[in-house]
């Protein structure tokens, strides 16, 4: 393995580290709970974004107060905001991308508020709708313009005033890049040239890492796997399913000889994407991104919801392979219409 | 000891009778006359509906229909043989399967047909997908209500939103909704061809507002009268009767003689269960397939189930004052009645503040599996009741699916609580 798979590997197993420096090292560090936090607001101000993740099963004093019916996620992040894990985030946000988020954002305010555990930090709700249609479109840019506002403030009570802004291109461009490297990947994908376990591990690393040093690293692996031969496989499979934060799933699928070559979620294929546009209206390029682009499963019409994979399955899919977690109650509900949509 | 089984209550029976005859003409309407109707969800602005002269059935009372007719079983199999995974919520999903299914030999009064619209608040994850299919299968409209999220959640919402509903629900949400419910008039004039007054809408919130304030009486009166006058599932079927034509005339009426009937029996000290020596509060929706539950521990403990929210959310969850423009009025009603209900801090804030008013000495604490909504936020209603010296009992139970209701095991488990936990 290269020093820069290596590097990406770190990080996407050591998911706090590179948060933790940042705070050691002064920086301001504002966690998100999923992908449709327009991270790119957060770095013009000033903050270091981090994806607050967690993947555990012990859930001994968190329990008292989140039901079991919860995914696992979302139980292991509430508890270890309980537990103080996450306690150095300057603030963290939390948006409408899924039921259980609005839930988790309504737990943690009333622990906070019944026991004043200090280990909760400040929560922002970002209150982003996804149903397709001009009313909740306007709601939601109005949403992507609070939420604007209010890092502008945090950034007023935090910095002192020579702090710099960062204009909001930078950080866009940033993510321009990174879209194309991980498009780049998506296709060597489908020429077999790595497996999906790696393919999960490279993209994941971006939600916990400096992006900068991301993208250097990101280069240099996509140098490497442009090289290789590709490897003989079986049948290309394609993953759909609940937030997929973990390469056990792939790790299962690709033990005989198969290949996972995408995943219609943000942990994986869809991480990448069309780019944002760059024009004179920064806060509208994002909205639009990030609204009529993000995958959530709140994204309604099912059509709309199922553009990406209908496109994707004519790429030389074999199998669509479904991946629900025992607690699923929302994408169960989709292996009919997908058999249908595979015929 | 009284017949546990009868109806105290005169209205209870001309409720009853009036829900009947409704749905009988309901049933010649769309089954029979195939007249334009609408599935909805429970926790749409049926108001508008009602005005625009379009019935409705709702999603949840024939998903209790099914269950009453002991199908759930029957259309929860086939779900899975039709390739769905078994966890997924089976209160929304029963009438979606019946018509996947499509067997009107099976299907009560075989079956639904096909809907002029449906429309659903989309609370949870799972519930555009359901009418989205169900929808696509009968090859009609589905108009969603999408659902924003209140930010400030100020304490003790009962007190703010009778006259200060703008701020409690947040201008930009009402905004929202209401702008939604244009949209959704704009379909049903459509569909009816009939056009929408404001003024109507105006009459019938009045009427709304009056039938809360009979029925605030009545709780007033079961929270203060030394023994319950009324029983818990009598209560609930004279006022969910009500509150599903709630503002008509019939409505306001039957609220009225079910007042004066409560009334009357705590005027001559006429109780429930003249035993009653235990207030117990029923927190979650109806266990449909078990009313007997719900008398069962009169005879042996005295102890009386006298609360459940559907009394109680009417006035509290209801009313609004200043109905100067009453789209948004009726917006601020429906934008956050899952909140109130089902999240904290509302919820549980409300529900400890309810048994202490109703003198409550014991709460039951319903988690049904298959009915997400319902279990989020029950371990904090817990933790609430307890607080104010409740002691409460937690049950896992589906109020649809009886098939893994084990009768004799869920009273004696309650009999051991009372026995246990319970101080007379
Ligand atoms: S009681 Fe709760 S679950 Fe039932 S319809 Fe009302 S809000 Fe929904
Ligand atoms: S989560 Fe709720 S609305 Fe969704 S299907 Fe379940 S009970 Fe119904």
């Amino acid at each position: 393995m290269s020093e820069s798979l290596k590097i990406l590997e770190f990080h996407y197993q050591n998911r706090t580290f590179t948060a933790l420096e940042k705070h050691k090292a002064g920086v301001p560090v504002i966690g998100y709970t999923s992908n449709t936090v327009p991270i790119e607001l957060i770095e013009t101000a000033g903050f270091y974004p981090t994806l607050v993740d967690a993947n555990i099963t012990d859930f001994k004093g968190s329990d008292q107060y989140m039901e079991p019916v919860f995914d696992q996620r979302t139980k292991s992040i509430f508890h270890e905001i309980l537990s103080g894990k996450w306690s150095f985030l300057n603030t963290l946000i939390i948006p409408r991308t899924s039921e259980a988020e609005h839930k988790l954002y309504l737990y943690l305010m009333e622990v906070k508020r019944l026991t004043n555990n200090p280990n909760i930090p400040e929560i922002y709700f970002f209150d982003l709708l996804h149903t397709q249609n001009p009313l909740s479109e306007a709601y939601g840019f109005e949403q992507m313009n609070l939420l604007d506002v209010f890092l502008r403030n945090q950034q007023k009570a935090i910095f002192s005033k020579e702090n710099i802004t960062t204009p909001y291109h930078l950080p866009i461009h940033l993510s321009n890049q990174i879209k194309n490297h991980l498009n780049q990947l998506a296709v060597y994908r489908y020429q077999s040239l790595l497996t999906g376990v790696e393919a999960m591990t490279i993209i994941g690393a971006m939600y916990f890492m400096d992006r900068k040093d991301y993208i250097q690293n990101l280069e240099i692996v996509l140098l490497e796997i442009s090289v290789r031969k590709p490897m003989k496989n079986s049948q290309k499979l394609l993953v759909k399913g609940n937030c997929i934060n973990h390469t056990d799933f792939h790790e299962s699928l690709e033990k005989d000889g198969n290949i996972v070559v995408a995943e219609d979620d943000w942990w994986g294929s869809r991480a990448g994407g069309s780019l944002i546009e760059i024009s004179e209206n920064p806060l509208k390029n994002l909205f639009d991104k990030y609204y009529f682009h993000s995958p959530s499963p709140r994204v309604f019409p099912m059509k709309k919801a199922h553009e990406w994979l209908q496109n994707e399955i004519l790429k030389g899919v074999d199998l669509v392979e479904f991946y629900l977690n025992k607690d699923d109650d929302v994408l169960g509900w989709e292996k009919f219409w997908v058999k249908e949509l595979l015929g | 000891m009284s017949n546990t089984n009868e109806k105290q209550l005169k209205c209870t029976i001309e409720a009853a009778e009036y829900q009947k005859a409704w749905f009988t003409q309901l049933r010649k309407d769309v089954f029979e006359e195939n007249k334009p109707y609408a599935i909805t969800q429970a926790d749409m602005p049926l108001e508008l509906f009602s005005l625009m002269g379009l019935p409705v059935v709702s999603n949840q009372w024939w998903a209790a229909i099914i269950s009453a007719k002991k199908l759930s079983g029957y259309y929860l199999d086939r779900r899975k043989e039709m390739g769905f995974s078994e966890n997924l919520c089976s209160y929304c999903s029963l009438g979606l399967v019946g018509t996947l299914d499509d067997k009107p030999e099976i299907a009560p009064w075989g079956g639904l047909p096909k809907p002029a619209i449906m429309s659903a608040r989309l609370t949870c994850d799972c519930i555009q997908r359901i009418f989205e299919i169900w929808a696509e299968k009968f090859g009609t409209t589905f108009y969603p209500l999408d659902s924003t999220a209140n930010t400030a959640l100020p304490p003790k919402w009962w007190q703010m939103s009778r006259n200060n509903w703008e701020q409690l629900f947040q201008p930009h949400r009402l905004d929202f909704m209401t702008k939604q419910l244009y949209g959704l008039i704009g379909e049903l004039e459509k569909i009816t061809g009939k056009k929408f007054n404001i003024n109507e809408l105006k009459t019938l919130m009045d009427g709304v507002n009056l039938q809360e304030e009979i029925f605030e009486e009545v709780c007033e009166m079961i929270a203060t009268a030394p023994k319950s006058p009324v029983r818990m599932a009598e209560q609930i079927s004279n006022v969910m009767t009500c509150q599903w034509h709630r503002g008509s005339e019939w409505a306001i009426n039957h609220a009225k003689k079910f007042r004066d009937e409560v009334r009357y029996r705590v005027e001559n000290n006429v109780a429930a269960c003249e035993n009653e020596q235990i207030r117990l509060m029923w927190v979650g929706a109806g266990l449909w397939h078990d009313t007997g539950f719900y008398t069962a521990f009169e005879e042996e403990f005295g102890a009386v189930f006298v609360w459940s929210m559907y009394l109680a959310f009417g006035p509290d969850g209801y009313i609004r004052y200043g109905l100067e423009d009453p789209m948004r009025t009726l917006a601020s009603r429906i934008v956050s009645m899952n909140e109130q209900l089902h999240n904290p801090p509302w919820a549980n804030e409300w529900m400890a503040h309810q048994a202490q008013k109703n003198r409550i000495d014991a709460a039951i604490v319903l988690i049904p599996k298959g009915t997400r909504p319902s279990v989020t936020g029950s371990y904090f209603i817990t933790h609430a009741l307890e607080k104010v010296g409740v002691p409460t009992i937690e049950i896992w139970a589906d109020m649809v699916d009886g098939r893994n209701w084990n009768q004799q095991e869920m009273r004696d488990l309650i009999e051991d609580f009372i026995r246990n936990k319970v101080k007379k």
